[in-house]
C-alpha cells in the first residue's frame, strides 16, 4: 500500500517538475531570441547572468542574501492563493510596510534585541492594514479585488512619495528619509568568508512556518479547502469568508517581513517611488512552487540568481536590467500554458498506442 | 414492416485513456420509427450518442447514413446531414429570447441584420405544424422545463432535422408532462421524422417505441421488437441481474418525538416569494419524501434548514432547538448532516484526497485534531479513511488519489460515509441517486434505510417518483413554495402523487398560483 | 468658468477615450466570454508600438496601426493562456504586465537608444479639418480624430454585438459555449475574434495616448488606465455603451487631476496625482453592491470558463 502510494506521488512530481523545467528552457530560447533581434548576443547575456548570479562563491553570496525578500515574496502571494485570493496587491502592502519599518528604525530608541523586532512588527502591521481593505471592500460590497488592489498600489505609491516628504530629516538628494539607526539595521548570519544577512534564516523560517500553517494544521486545511472549492468548503461548514480574510492577513504578514528585511538589509532608508518588482517575482515563485516548499525554495533562488545577475549582465553587454521581467514573463505564459504540453503528450501517446496495435 | 434503413452503425468503438467506453457497436435504425436506446448510466449510451451527432470521434468504426458511409467530425456536419438533438441538459442560453435561441445559428437575414420579424412568423408556423404552443419573446430563463423541452424540439426542427435524438428526454418531468411529451414524439412520428430515443425509464420506452436496443456496459446486448418484450424483462436486460430497490427490510419505528419541526417557515429571494409557510415534521426512525416538480422551493427548503439562506418568518425546530439565525457549522454540530444535491460543487473538494475528503466539515471534531486543538491528527485521520473506506466500499486506487479522479458512485459513497458516520440526529439527503448506476442506487438506498432503522431521521428531497415512492414512510409535495399535501406511503398511486405535483388536490381544486 | 467647462469638456474626450475604446474592446472580449484583464500591457504594448510605427514609417497612423497590431499579439497570447489552456486570468494578466515592462525598456533603447522614453514622432493630436465649424468648431478641432474614431467604432461594434448574427454567435459564446457548439457555431473562432478586438483597441487605446496626445513614448505612461478600462466595465454594467461611458468617467478624473495640478491650490502634488485612482475606487465602491436592477450589470454566464479541448473543457 504505502509503496504504490509513494509511486502515484512520484509521478505526478515528476509530470510537475518536467513541464516546470521546460517552461523554463522555453522562457529563455523566446527571451534569446528577442535578445537576439535587438541585435545582442543571447548568449553573452545569459552567460554573464548566469556568472553574476551563480559564478563564485561572492556572487552566491550575493544571490542568497537577495533571496531573502524575493523567497517571501513568493511565500505572500502562495498565501493568498492558498486560500483562493489572489493578492495582487503586494506592491501596495510592501509600500506600507516599507514606511512602517523605515519609521520605526529610524525613530524609536532602542537596543538591537528589541528594535529589529519591533521595526519587523511595525511592517506587519502597516502590510496587514493595507491588505485588510481589498478583502473587506470584496466581501461587503463585492469590489472586483484585482481591481481594488491595483488601485490601492497607485494610492500607496503616491501616498508613499507624499510621507517621505514629510520624514523627519527628508533628504532631498536622495529622495528619501534618513538612514535608520544602526541598531535596527539586520545584523550578519556569518560574516566569513561571505557576509550572508539574517534575513536567510528568517525567510526559511517562514518557509517552514507557512508549509505547518497549510498542512499540518486544522486552519490550514480549512484555508486550502476554501481556495480549492469555495462552494464545497462553504457547504460544509466552512467560514470562507473568514479564511479569504485569514488568508490576506497572512499574504500581508509575509509582505510586512519582507519590507521589513528590505528596509533593515538593503536600502536603510525608505525611498520615494521605489519598487524592486517583488509582486512578479512572488507571483513566477507561487506558480512554479504549487504550494510545494521545496519547489518554491527552489524558484525563489533561481529568481534571487537572476536578480542579482543582472548587474553583471547590463555591465558586459548593456542589456537592461529590466530584461529579466521579459524572461519571467515569458516564464509565467509558459507555466499557464502547461495543459497544453500535456494535451501534446497525451496526443502523443495515442498516437504511439495506435500505431502499435 | 418497413425496413428501410437510416441509420446503420458498423462496429463503433470509442476508447478513452481509462477505459472502453462503445465496444462494437452494431445496429440499425429504420426510417420514420421511433428507436429506443436503453441502458444504465454507465453504458455507453451519452458515448454513442455523441459519436452520432459529431461530438465525439470514434476509435474505429463506421456510421451509414441512408446507405452512405458518413464522417461526422462536427455538430454542424450532423446538422447538414440532417440530425438534431435534444440534449438532457438543455442547450439553451438562459437569457436569449426563445426565438433567439430557436434560430441560433442559422438565422434569417435581411441584409446585414438577424430579420427577427420574418424568423417570428416561420418559428410560430413550424410550432403549429407539430403543435408546440411557446411564447418566442420570453426569455428561456422565465419559462418552464417542458417549455423548454419544447424549445429544443423546435430547435431541431428549425434545421430540418430528419433524425432526432432525445437524450433521456422524461427524466425531469413529471408524470402528466410525460404524457404531453409521448404525445409530442408520436407526432414527430406520424409527420415522417425518425426519433432515437435515449432513456432508462422503461415505462416510456414501452409505450412509444418501436424497437429498443439494450446496452449494457459498453455493448450492445441485443435489439429486440418492442412487442417481444416487457418493462420486467427489458430490466433484467440493463441490469444483467435483478435488482432490490427500496433499500430492504424496514423495522417499524412509532414515536411521537419529532426532529425535526419546520412551522410556518417563509422565504422570498430578489422580491419572489420562494417558501409560504412551510410546515414538516420529521420523526426518529422515519423517512420523509419530499417531492415536487423541479424549482418549485426544494433548494430554498434546503438551504434554509442547513443554515445556508436565511428565512422571512416562522421557525425550525431541529430536536426541539431553534436553529433560525445559527451557521451551517452549528447547525452541523447539533447533530444534522446533509448530502447535497451537487457532488462536485458542495460534497466534495475534487483536489482533495479521498482522504481528506472523509473529514470534511468535521476537521474540528476532537478525534482528528492533536496538540492545542490547532494540529491535525494525521494518524486518526488515516485510520477514519481507512475504515469508512471498508464500510462503505470505497473503490479507489489508494487513499491519496484525488477525489475527483473517481466514479459518480464512489464519490457519492465517500459523502454518504462522511456524514454518515458522524453519527446525525437528521440525516438530509438532496437528490442522492442521481446520476448513478442500479448498482450504486441499489447501495445509497440500503445506507439512507439503515440509518432509518437505526433510529436516524430522514428527510429525502428528490425529483425521481419513483424514489419517493421507495423510500419514504411519508410523502410531503411541495408545489409553489408550499407544502400542499403530506400523505402516508400506504396505497398511494404514481398519478395521484404527479396530480399533487402539478398543484390538483383530490377534490379536483388547483392549488392558488401566488 | 467658461473656460473651465471647455478645458474639461477637450481634456475628458482626450483622456477619456483611450480608456473608454480599451473598455469597450474589453466588453466586447467579455460577451463572447473571454475575460481580457491583459489590457493595461495591451495598451502599454499599444503605445510603444505605435511611437516605433510612427517612427519608422514616418506616418502616425501607420503607428496606429502598428499599435494596434501589439495589441492584437498581446491578446492573442492572453486569450490562449487563458481560453485555450484554462490558466487563471490574474497569472496571465500579471505574466503579460511584466513581459510589456521588460520588452518597453528592451525596444526602447533597442529602437531608440534611451531607456525611459522615446524620441518625438509625428503624431495626430488634433483635426483641423472641424475647425471651420462655426461656434464649436474651433473646440472640436483641438481633438484627435481618434477621438471620433472612437465613437464611430462604439456605434458600429453596437450595431455588430446587438444587431448581426455574427453578433448573436458571439453572444451565445459567452452565454453558454456548449449550446453554441452544438447549434454548430464555432466557439474557438468568435471568442479568439472577441479578445484580438479587445487587443486591438486595447493596442488603439495606448497609441491614442502615445502619438493621439502626445508625441512620444514615456516609460509608465498608461499607468494603470488598462485596469480603470477593467473597471470602467462593470461599472458600465457590462454592456459596450455603459463601458465606454464609465471610460469617459474616468478620463473626467483624469482630466481633474490635470486641471487641479494647473492652479495653484493648496493641495500636495502627490494627492492630486491619486485623484483618478482613488476616485474611480469610490465610484466603483460605491455602485457595486447595489446589484438591484438586474437588467444592466450581469455579465455573461460563462464569462471567463475556458473552453478547449486542451483545457479539458470541451
Amino acid at each position: 500500500m504505502k509503496k504504490k502510494l509513494d509511486v502515484v506521488k512520484l509521478r505526478q512530481g515528476l509530470s510537475d517538475t518536467f513541464s516546470s523545467v521546460l517552461a523554463l528552457l522555453l522562457a529563455f530560447v523566446v527571451s534569446g531570441l528577442i535578445v537576439m533581434i535587438t541585435g545582442a548576443n543571447p548568449f553573452a547575456v545569459f552567460g554573464s547572468l548566469f556568472k553574476g548570479g551563480l559564478g563564485s562563491p561572492m556572487a552566491l553570496a550575493g544571490t542568497l542574501n537577495r533571496m531573502a525578500p524575493i523567497l517571501l515574496a513568493g511565500l505572500a502571494i502562495t498565501a493568498g492563493n492558498s486560500c483562493g485570493v489572489f493578492n495582487m496587491g503586494f506592491t501596495s502592502q510592501f509600500l506600507m510596510g516599507f514606511l512602517c519599518a523605515g519609521f520605526v528604525g529610524y525613530m524609536v530608541p532602542l537596543p538591537p534585541a528589541l528594535l529589529i523586532p519591533l521595526t519587523m512588527l511595525a511592517a506587519v502591521f502597516g502590510a496587514m492594514l493595507w491588505a485588510f481593505f481589498p478583502i473587506m471592500l470584496n466581501i461587503k460590497r463585492n469590489v472586483n479585488i484585482i481591481f481594488s488592489c491595483i488601485m490601492l498600489n497607485y494610492i500607496a505609491k503616491y501616498l508613499l512619495n507624499y510621507l517621505v516628504q514629510k520624514f523627519p530629516g527628508y533628504v532631498p538628494s536622495t529622495g528619501g528619509s534618513p538612514s535608520i539607526q544602526e541598531a535596527a539595521e539586520l545584523p550578519y548570519l556569518i560574516t566569513k568568508p561571505y557576509k550572508i544577512s539574517l534575513g536567510v534564516l528568517f525567510s526559511l523560517l517562514c518557509l517552514v512556518a507557512l508549509y505547518v500553517i497549510l498542512f499540518k494544521m486544522r486552519t490550514g486545511y480549512e484555508m486550502r479547502a476554501a481556495g480549492l472549492s469555495r462552494t464545497a468548503a462553504w457547504s460544509s461548514g466552512i467560514a470562507v469568508q473568514k479564511k479569504a480574510v485569514a488568508g490576506m492577513l497572512l499574504s500581508g504578514v509575509f509582505t510586512g517581513i519582507c519590507a521589513a528585511l528590505e528596509v533593515m538589509g538593503t536600502t536603510g532608508r525608505v525611498l520615494e517611488d521605489y519598487d524592486p518588482g517583488y509582486m512578479g517575482l512572488g507571483i513566477a515563485i507561487a506558480m512554479l512552487g504549487k504550494q510545494n516548499p521545496v519547489m518554491i525554495l527552489i524558484a525563489g533562488f533561481l529568481f534571487a540568481a537572476m536578480k542579482n545577475g543582472t548587474t553583471l549582465m547590463q555591465m558586459n553587454t548593456g542589456i537592461s536590467a529590466q530584461f529579466v521581467l521579459v524572461i519571467e514573463g515569458l516564464l509565467i505564459i509558459f507555466i499557464g500554458i502547461g495543459p497544453l504540453f500535456r494535451y501534446v503528450m497525451n496526443k502523443l501517446n495515442e498516437r504511439r498506442v495506435k500505431s502499435h496495435a | 414492416m418497413n425496413t428501410d434503413k437510416i441509420i446503420e452503425l458498423k462496429h463503433i468503438t470509442k476508447v478513452f485513456p481509462a477505459i472502453v467506453a462503445n465496444d462494437d457497436i452494431s445496429f440499425d435504425v429504420r426510417r420514420g420509427e421511433i428507436h429506443a436506446i436503453v441502458g444504465e448510466n454507465g453504458a455507453g449510451k451519452s458515448t454513442l450518442m455523441n459519436i452520432i451527432y459529431g461530438l465525439l470521434q470514434p476509435t474505429s468504426g463506421e456510421i451509414v447514413l441512408n446507405g452512405e458511409p458518413v464522417k461526422i467530425d462536427t455538430s454542424t456536419k450532423a446538422l447538414s446531414l440532417g440530425l438534431g438533438m435534444v440534449h438532457q441538459h438543455f442547450m439553451l442560453v438562459q437569457d436569449f429570447t426563445v426565438l433567439q435561441n430557436i434560430i441560433l445559428g442559422s438565422e434569417v437575414k435581411k441584409g446585414a441584420v438577424v430579420d427577427y420579424d420574418e424568423a417570428r412568423r416561420r418559428v410560430m408556423e413550424l410550432s403549429e405544424t407539430y403543435d408546440l404552443r411557446i411564447d418566442p419573446d420570453k426569455k428561456v430563463k422565465e419559462i418552464s422545463v417542458p417549455m423548454q423541452q419544447r424549445v429544443e424540439i423546435l430547435k431541431v426542427l428549425w434545421r430540418k432535422a430528419e433524425i432526432i435524438i432525445f437524450d433521456e428526454p422524461t427524466a425531469v418531468l413529471t408524470p402528466q408532462e410525460i404524457d404531453e411529451f409521448c404525445e409530442i414524439a408520436l407526432k414527430l412520428k406520424a409527420q415522417g421524422k425518425t426519433l432515437l430515443f435515449i432513456s432508462h425509464k422503461l415505462g416510456e420506452v414501452m409505450r412509444i417505441s418501436d424497437r429498443v436496443t439494450i446496452m449494457r456496459l459498453g455493448k450492445v446486448v441485443c435489439t429486440k421488437d418492442i412487442a417481444d418484450t416487457d418493462e420486467k424483462d427489458l430490466a433484467h436486460l440493463m441490469v444483467g441481474r435483478d435488482i432490490e430497490l427500496g433499500g430492504g427490510d424496514r423495522k417499524p419505528v412509532e414515536t411521537e418525538k419529532q426532529v425535526l419541526a419546520v412551522h410556518n417557515v417563509s422565504m422570498t429571494v430578489g422580491g419572489v416569494q420562494k417558501l409560504d409557510s412551510i410546515d414538516l415534521e420529521v420523526h426518529p426512525g422515519e423517512i420523509l419524501g419530499v417531492i415536487g416538480i423541479d424549482g418549485n422551493g426544494q433548494e430554498e427548503l434546503v438551504d434554509a434548514i442547513c443554515g445556508k439562506a436565511k428565512i422571512d418568518g416562522g421557525e425550525i425546530l431541529l430536536e426541539g432547538q431553534n436553529i433560525v439565525g445559527k451557521s451551517i457549522k452549528q447547525i452541523k454540530d447539533m447533530g444534522l448532516s446533509t448530502v447535497y444535491e451537487d457532488r462536485h460543487k458542495d460534497g466534495l473538494v475534487l483536489k482533495y484526497s479521498v482522504r481528506d475528503n472523509l473529514i470534511l466539515g468535521y476537521q474540528d471534531r476532537p478525534q482528528y485534531l492533536a496538540k492545542w486543538k490547532a494540529f491535525l491528527n494525521q494518524k486518526a485521520i488515516q485510520k477514519n479513511a481507512e475504515d469508512l473506506q471498508k464500510a462503505f466500499d470505497i473503490r479507489c486506487g489508494s487513499l491519496e488519489v484525488f477525489a475527483g479522479t473517481l466514479s459518480g458512485g464512489n464519490q457519492q459513497k465517500i459523502i454518504l460515509a462522511r456524514e454518515v458516520s458522524a453519527r446525525p440526529k437528521l440525516l438530509m439527503v438532496v437528490q442522492p441517486t442521481r446520476g448513478l448506476d442500479m448498482g450504486a442506487i441499489e447501495f445509497v438506498q440500503d445506507k439512507v434505510v439503515e440509518q432509518r432503522n437505526a433510529g436516524c431521521g430522514v428527510l429525502l428531497f428528490t425529483l425521481e417518483l419513483d424514489e419517493v415512492l421507495q423510500l419514504s414512510d411519508r410523502i410531503a409535495v411541495i408545489h409553489n413554495g408550499r407544502i400542499i399535501k403530506t400523505v402516508v406511503n400506504k396505497n398511494v398511486t404514481k398519478q395521484q402523487i404527479g396530480r399533487y405535483m402539478l398543484g390538483v388536490l383530490d377534490d379536483g381544486t388547483e392549488e392558488a398560483a401566488e | 468658468m467658461l473656460s473651465f467647462l471647455k478645458y474639461m469638456f477637450i481634456a475628458t474626450l482626450r483622456l477619456g477615450t483611450p480608456i473608454a475604446v480599451t473598455s469597450m474592446g474589453g466588453c466586447f472580449s467579455q460577451r463572447c466570454g473571454i475575460n481580457n484583464i491583459g489590457l493595461d500591457a495591451q495598451m502599454t504594448m499599444g503605445a510603444l508600438m505605435g511611437v516605433c510605427g510612427s517612427f519608422w514609417f514616418k506616418n502616425a497612423w501607420m503607428g496606429v496601426l502598428v499599435g494596434m497590431l501589439a495589441g492584437v499579439v498581446m491578446g492573442v497570447i492572453h486569450g490562449f493562456v487563458v481560453n485555450t489552456c484554462g490558466a487563471p486570468m490574474a497569472v496571465s494578466s500579471q505574466a503579460m504586465i511584466m513581459f510589456s515592462q521588460g520588452l518597453t525598456i528592451i525596444v526602447l533603447f533597442a529602437v531608440f537608444g534611451n531607456i525611459g522614453y522615446s524620441d518625438q514622432v509625428a503624431s495626430i493630436s488634433s483635426t483641423p479639418i472641424l475647425a471651420n465649424i462655426p461656434l464649436v468648431g474651433d473646440m472640436l478641432s483641438q481633438l484627435s480624430p481618434l477621438v471620433y474614431l472612437g465613437l464611430i467604432l462604439l456605434a458600429a461594434f453596437n450595431f455588430l454585438l446587438y444587431k448581426t448574427p455574427a453578433g448573436l454567435h458571439m453572444q451565445s459564446c459567452g452565454e453558454h459555449p456548449r449550446a453554441a457548439d452544438t447549434a454548430g457555431i464555432n466557439v474557438t473562432l468568435y471568442r479568439y475574434l472577441g479578445v484580438i478586438t479587445s487587443g486591438a483597441l486595447g493596442g488603439l487605446g495606448g497609441a491614442m495616448l502615445s502619438i493621439g496626445y502626445m508625441n512620444l513614448f514615456q516609460d509608465g505612461m498608461i499607468a494603470g488606465r488598462g485596469f480603470l478600462a477593467l473597471g470602467a466595465i462593470s461599472l458600465g454594467g457590462h454592456t459596450l455603451k455603459g463601458a465606454y461611458t464609465a471610460g469617459l468617467l474616468f478620463g473626467f478624473f483624469d482630466a481633474l487631476q490635470l486641471y487641479v495640478q494647473t492652479t495653484n491650490m493648496p493641495i500636495p502634488s502627490q494627492f492630486v496625482q491619486m485623484i483618478p485612482y482613488l476616485a474611480s475606487l469610490l465610484v466603483i465602491i460605491f455602485a457595486s453592491g447595489e446589484r438591484k436592477n438586474s437588467r444592466r450589470g450581469i455579465p455573461p454566464a460563462a464569462l471567463g470558463q475556458p473552453y478547449s479541448k486542451i483545457s479539458g473543457t470541451r
